[in-house]
């Protein structure tokens, strides 16, 4: 097992147990019974699935990946990751894959070093995506991938919120200023940042993505609080939006992830 | 060699479809075939090369399983490539003449 599959299931555990820990403490559903069995038996089920799934999808290796010994597993690793979470379509990644395989499983038999091979293998990979997409190309689909997410998070907050408010109408439910923020941060800085290849996969550029989004809510209070005078400052601190205040509304933004989903792949396709 | 460069990477290019014209092969042979004839390349170089090409429809490719067990994408020149190929050979003859001219002239003063 590699440093980086280490910390991956590392953290897929240490993620579900506090899932698991979060569900068993909540003051809700220790009064209740009933309430408390109905909930944090599925949630503890999910979260342990989640592990194995991390360990199935993520580290295990797969039949022609076993072929690698450790010096050429680690510059495929890498190569893989990168690719893996690039703009390209599925299927050229999965072309790519198969292509990067058969090429280290060949040298690897004629007796050639790693190095001799893939020098750096966070340059060969970013060569690979750019022979596939023009780097404006990358900025675009990103962009698009940001339209989504913020779309889906919107969506999930709207609906945890409206759960817990069950009798209030839907399309009544508001969001506050401040999560929306952090939404758009997410969907929009900290995912393309996380995606991006690193040239150092030491733990803490993994834990990157975590440190900018902490730091980011962190200075977000603390303007809030000094600035608190403002008006602006005041409706990002205690401010609150209908994102979804009608059927129209939310039948645009169900079209608008179809709608960028294509765009993307038409963009993959026409403007290589 | 610097592989980097744009001279040397439009070469290879050139090169490779060269290659492929004369014969259908994969990518970790093309590589022993460019060392072979004194290019100092390797798997890193060539592959983004193949990608770019076959991208822009110049090279087609043929899947069969590989003696190790992936499968092996094994390459060959479309009629687009084939016209690129004529299009880098004539350029190349030219600039070869060229530069060879400025060499001689250079020896002789």
């Amino acid at each position: 097992m590699t440093k980086r599959d280490k910390f991956i299931i590392l953290c897929s555990i240490a993620i579900a147990l506090c899932l698991i820990i979060g569900i068993i403490c909540a003051p809700s559903l220790s009064q209740s019974n009933s309430k408390f069995w109905l909930y944090s038996v599925p949630v503890m089920v999910i979260s342990l699935l989640a592990i194995l799934a991390v360990y199935l999808f993520k580290i295990q290796k797969g039949k022609y990946e076993k072929m690698l010994n450790s010096e050429y597993y680690q510059k495929y690793e890498t190569i893989r990751d990168i690719v893996m979470n690039s703009q390209i379509s599925n299927d050229s990644k999965k072309e790519i894959k198969d292509d990067i395989l058969d090429m280290l499983i060949s040298a690897q038999e004629a007796g050639k070093t790693a190095d001799n091979v893939v020098n750096n293998p966070v340059d060969f990979a970013e060569n690979i995506i750019k022979s596939y997409l023009l780097p404006e190309r990358i900025v675009l689909l990103t962009l698009l991938d940001g339209i989504i997410f913020s779309i889906i998070f919107i969506l999930l907050a709207n609906g945890v919120l409206w759960l817990e408010n069950i009798g209030e109408n839907f399309f009544s439910t508001r969001i506050d200023v401040g999560l929306l923020v952090v939404i758009f941060f997410v969907s929009f800085i900290v995912i393309p940042t996380s995606n991006k290849p690193k040239s150092n996969r030491s733990i803490s550029t993994y834990l990157l993505p975590l440190i900018i989004t902490i730091v980011f809510i962190l200075l977000l209070g603390i303007f809030t609080r000094v600035f608190s005078s403002y008006e602006f400052v005041e409706q990002l601190h205690n401010g609150s939006v209908n994102m979804i205040p009608n059927t129209i509304i939310l039948v645009i933004y169900l079209i608008a992830i179809p709608t960028c989903i294509f765009l993307k792949a038409f963009i993959r396709k026409i403007f290589r | 060699m610097n592989n980097d460069t744009q001279i040397v990477k439009g070469i290879l290019e050139g090169c490779i479809l060269k290659i492929l014209e004369q014969e259908e092969t994969y990518g970790y042979k093309t590589v022993e075939m460019l060392c072979n004839v004194g290019f100092d390349v390797n798997e890193a170089t060539v592959y983004p090369i193949l990608t770019r090409l076959q991208n822009k429809g110049l090279l087609k490719i043929d899947k069969r399983p590989s003696p190790y067990g992936p499968t092996r994408k094994y390459y060959s020149l479309t009629n687009k490539g084939k016209k690129s190929l004529n299009d880098f050979q004539d350029t190349w003859d030219r600039i070869k003449n060229i530069v060879d001219k400025i060499m001689e002239d250079d020896k002789n003063d």
